[in-house]
């Protein structure tokens, strides 16, 4: 079956299995592979995306429903390397990752965060967040989301 | 892959045993003039083992050029034997390289050899031996590689190699100037010296002071460099259908349904498992849930079963520590009081957040293969053996880990997947579910603990550790190895007591248990340490004094420079987080401390039980690793410490009912999430010239810090993990 959605911009009509989870058709279809296959249950949000704008666990989401909608993954969250999102460029100046398998889950959802809580205190990040990271970047994680949260203030206010 | 079969191929690896017969050599010194096999030496031996840094043989043998590249782009590629899991090792090896090299570390670049292009390191990656492993064989590469682009430049402009001066990638005289890779697409030979002075430490630009990771930039804009992540031409699918059961063999299948589903392009039936091979991962899923396999299991194995089993006074004893005359003291019932108290710690799983995951591509005789591996060589060699290649024939290439934490040395499924392609003829990405990553693996066994100490005027005359597990490495060891240690040395890693008690006794015993047990993270000191330190506040609470002057009392020992370097740290840690035995709302403090081989770290604990939740509200944690090579490096997996640790002894527990286990995914194995994470704050402390580890020793005192802290806070002693079965 024909599924047509834009993903990171760009149109793309792809002949798939429309039940295949978004997950592997961006990984394997589209060769995006920041997107990453954690858990297959939805529990760990290695996987997460946004589609329209919304946060969602690409490993339980079925190709078919991303008909018509804009997709973007990690890839497609800073305008180009020189401009960094600001997530990522808290990433950068927090040092964050360690491994870094689970990090663009993490800051998708942050994304979506800072999106939805302008100044997002720690419990505000706490209560928001339930993706799973082993390695233990969670404190740093906390300073990033804060961090980005005043990137993106200061870029609006710039404006 | 049940236990017995990962025993047989644990033994009949050529890489493990010429690294382990370097080890007897290395031994041999204090063990073999002695008559081995009696008690004492024994003692001798396992006590020496549990002390050794992790060696690195042979990365010291080759030439700069084996190591280091100079690229045509102007980029140095130096190569790093140890595998980069997350814990910054590429980091520490580009300070290290740009320092001999005196050039920014940006220009560095560090990578993964294969297994046909460069350094391998026999050991593997773990025991905390990364940056002690690369400290001087990097430094010494990259300053050999340096004096030869020196001498090359002097002999081009005719002058002394002393006139020319190296600055970021390229060399200078007077006015004139070269790049590192025009120079050497100029010259055709160069001589490496082989012993090259190197940069006196007071003259550091790099190395101990604070970089960001050299990773960074590749981990924050989702570049694809995981194993999982590796891409080839018709590349085909796999998902495997393994036992759900401990130890299950596979006694008959039915794949009609499966070959049905579409998508499928074969189901591969080998002896104990079944390959769903598709032209997507998603149809090889879905068509390896309708494969329809009988398991048979010979025993079953409840939780009960496996406890029973992990008790002290079962399986082997061996005595691995004996001064003075414990036993004696503790007969003598005419004077002090005996206090006996007993521990236990749950097995776990490494739950890395990368699923195991393999590209392996057979053509013409060949096969290249894609992994992330802690030992890549032994998977390599692993492969070659079980598809009857030639080692020549068979090339590895480590890609970054999405965490090891010790759960990729064995089991990697690299030869499963390898098998697969080769009866296809086409490249197989074989990726595990996450539910097989949860239960076909090894896991860190579970131990009980048996503490006393015989407490006379406000004293400790006598003290007595013993403790119960299965193997962690044992099983990887020759003969020779088991017969001088007795011992398991990971198991019992930590297990003696450093504190200066005058009578010390301490005892393994070595049970079994079903499943395949081996290294986590911080080895035996996760069980060893959260026993000892929450028994030594018992103590301390039954003479009635401060926790950490206690432990200080203990802490003299002047042949043991250790003990000096804790002192201070202890004073240190004290200051940071402002010691305190006065409870603050619902919460309060807690300490612990150890000597894991020559690191030594404390902690202070703020917990408390809140709603009914255990919540620890602030950790500061100290670390002399020696000489700090990349403060910030350590920074970062003193913190992952504190959360894995946490993770470990509040939540994590690994449960088998009907032989099967009880976690196949995240939501019945709970892990630390940020709602866990604590206000952090680490203390370094950088002694002398030597290097140490860092990646474990700071796990060793976060469970007992907590449960110590939560005993100040609530009155009740946590004396098991995980925790929260405990409220």
């Amino acid at each position: 079956m024909k599924i047509k959605f834009k993903i990171n911009g760009k149109a793309v009509e792809l002949d798939v299995d429309p039940e295949t989870p978004l997950l592997w058709v961006v990984r394997d279809e589209l060769k995006l592979k920041a997107t990453k296959y954690g858990c297959g249950r939805s529990m760990c949000g290695a996987c997460s995306l946004h589609i329209d704008g919304d946060l969602f666990r690409s490993c339980s989401y079925p190709v078919k429903y991303a008909e018509g909608k804009e997709v973007t993954t990690l890839e497609g969250l800073s305008e180009d390397e020189e401009e960094l999102h600001p997530v990522q460029q808290a990433w950068m100046e927090e040092n964050v990752p360690q491994c870094g398998y689970c990090q663009p889950g993490f800051m998708m959802a942050a994304a979506k965060l800072i999106e939805e809580i302008d100044e997002p205190d720690t419990e505000d990040i706490k209560a928001n967040i339930s993706n799973i990271c082993r390695c233990g970047t969670h404190p740093r994680i906390i300073k990033a989301i804060k961090r980005a949260a005043q990137i993106k203030q200061a870029k609006t206010s710039s404006l | 892959m049940s236990k017995k079969q990962e025993k047989e191929t644990a033994n009949i690896d050529p890489g493990r045993r010429a690294f382990l017969s370097k080890g007897i050599v290395m031994l041999g010194s204090t063990a073999l003039l002695l008559h081995f096999g009696c008690a004492p030496t024994q003692r001798k031996v396992f006590q020496f083992a549990d002390q050794q840094e992790a060696p690195n043989f042979g990365l010291n043998k080759h030439a700069a050029d084996f190591w280091i590249k100079i690229l045509p782009e102007n980029i140095i590629q130096v190569f790093s034997p140890k595998v980069e899991m997350g814990q910054g090792i590429f980091t520490t090896a580009a300070l290290c390289a740009a320092e001999e090299l005196y050039t920014d570390p940006k220009f560095v670049k560090v990578v993964h050899p294969s297994t046909h292009n460069g350094p391998l390191d026999p050991f593997g990656t773990g025991g905390s031996s990364s940056t002690a492993g690369l400290f001087m064989p990097v430094r010494l590469a990259a300053a050999s590689m340096r004096l030869a682009l020196e001498n090359a430049a002097a002999k081009k402009w005719n002058t002394n190699a002393a006139n020319i001066e190296t600055r970021d990638a390229r060399l200078h005289f007077g006015s004139q100037q070269i790049s590192f890779a025009d120079l050497v697409a100029e010259s055709t030979s160069f001589k490496f010296d082989k012993k090259p002075a190197l940069t006196a430490r007071e003259n550091f630009k790099y190395i101990g002071k604070d970089n960001p990771r050299t990773d960074l930039k590749d981990k924050v804009m989702g570049a694809p460099i995981f194993g999982i992540d590796h891409e080839a031409d018709d590349l085909q699918y796999a998902v495997a259908v393994e036992s759900p059961y401990i130890n299950g063999q596979l006694q008959s299948a039915d794949s009609k349904e499966a070959e049905k589903m579409t998508g499928v392009l074969q189901i591969i039936k080998e002896d104990n498992y079944l390959l769903v091979i598709a032209d997507s991962r998603y149809h090889a899923e879905m068509a390896a849930r309708k494969v329809k396999a009988n398991w048979k299991v010979e025993r079953k194995w409840d939780q009960a079963d496996i406890d029973a089993a992990v008790q002290v006074g079962k399986g082997k004893f061996e005595s691995i520590q004996k001064e003075g005359k414990a036993a004696a003291a503790f007969k003598d019932k005419d004077k002090g009081e005996i206090l006996e108290v007993e521990y236990r710690t749950a097995a776990a799983a490494h739950a890395f957040m990368e699923p195991k995951g393999t590209l392996a591509n057979y053509k013409d005789g060949k096969l290249y293969v894609v992994t992330g591996s802690q030992q890549p060589g032994r998977d390599r060699t692993d492969i070659a053996k079980a598809l009857d290649m030639k080692k020549a024939d068979v090339e590895l290439q480590c890609a970054f880990l999405g965490g090891g934490f010790g759960g990729r040395f064995y089991l990697n499924k690299v030869v499963q997947a390898a098998r697969a392609s080769k009866l296809i003829g086409k490249p197989v990405h074989l990726v595990s579910t996450r539910e097989s990553d949860f239960l076909n693996n090894y896991y860190r066994p579970s131990s009980h603990h048996i503490l006393k100490a015989k407490i006379e005027d406000k004293k400790v005359v006598a003290a007595q550790h013993d403790m119960a597990s299965d193997d962690m490495v044992f099983d990887h060891v020759p003969g020779i190895m088991k017969l001088m240690m007795g011992a398991d040395p990971s198991t019992c890693h930590g297990a003696l007591f450093n504190y200066n008690f005058p009578n010390r006794n301490t005892n393994s015993w070595r049970v079994d248990t079903p499943y395949v047990t081996g290294i986590w993270r911080g080895v035996g000191i996760v069980a060893t340490s959260f026993a000892k330190e929450v028994f030594i506040d018992e103590v301390a609470e039954k003479i009635a004094q401060d926790p950490i002057d206690f432990r200080l009392q203990y802490l003299h020992n002047d042949k043991d420079h250790r003990h000096e370097r804790l002192r201070n740290l202890i004073e240190k840690v004290k200051n940071v987080a402002g010691w305190t035995r006065q409870k603050n709302n619902q919460m309060a403090q807690g300490f612990a401390c150890a000597m894991d081989r020559a690191t030594v770290v404390a902690g202070i604990c703020e917990a408390g039980i809140i709603d009914g939740k255990i919540k620890v509200s602030k950790f500061t944690l100290g670390i002399d690793p020696g000489f700090v090579v990349n403060p910030e490096g350590v920074r970062q997996q003193c913190e992952g410490c504190i959360m894995m640790g946490l993770s470990s002894a509040i939540y994590e527990k690994l449960i088998v009912k009907d032989s099967m286990v009880q976690h196949s995914n995240f939501h019945q194995y709970p892990v630390a999430m940020l709602s866990d994470t604590p206000e952090i704050e680490i203390v370094i402390q950088s002694t002398g010239d030597e290097v140490f580890g860092v990646g474990e020793p700071p796990i060793a005192p976060i469970a007992p810090a907590i449960a110590n802290a939560l005993y100040a806070a609530t009155g009740k002693r946590f004396r098991s993990t995980p925790f929260r079965d405990l409220i």
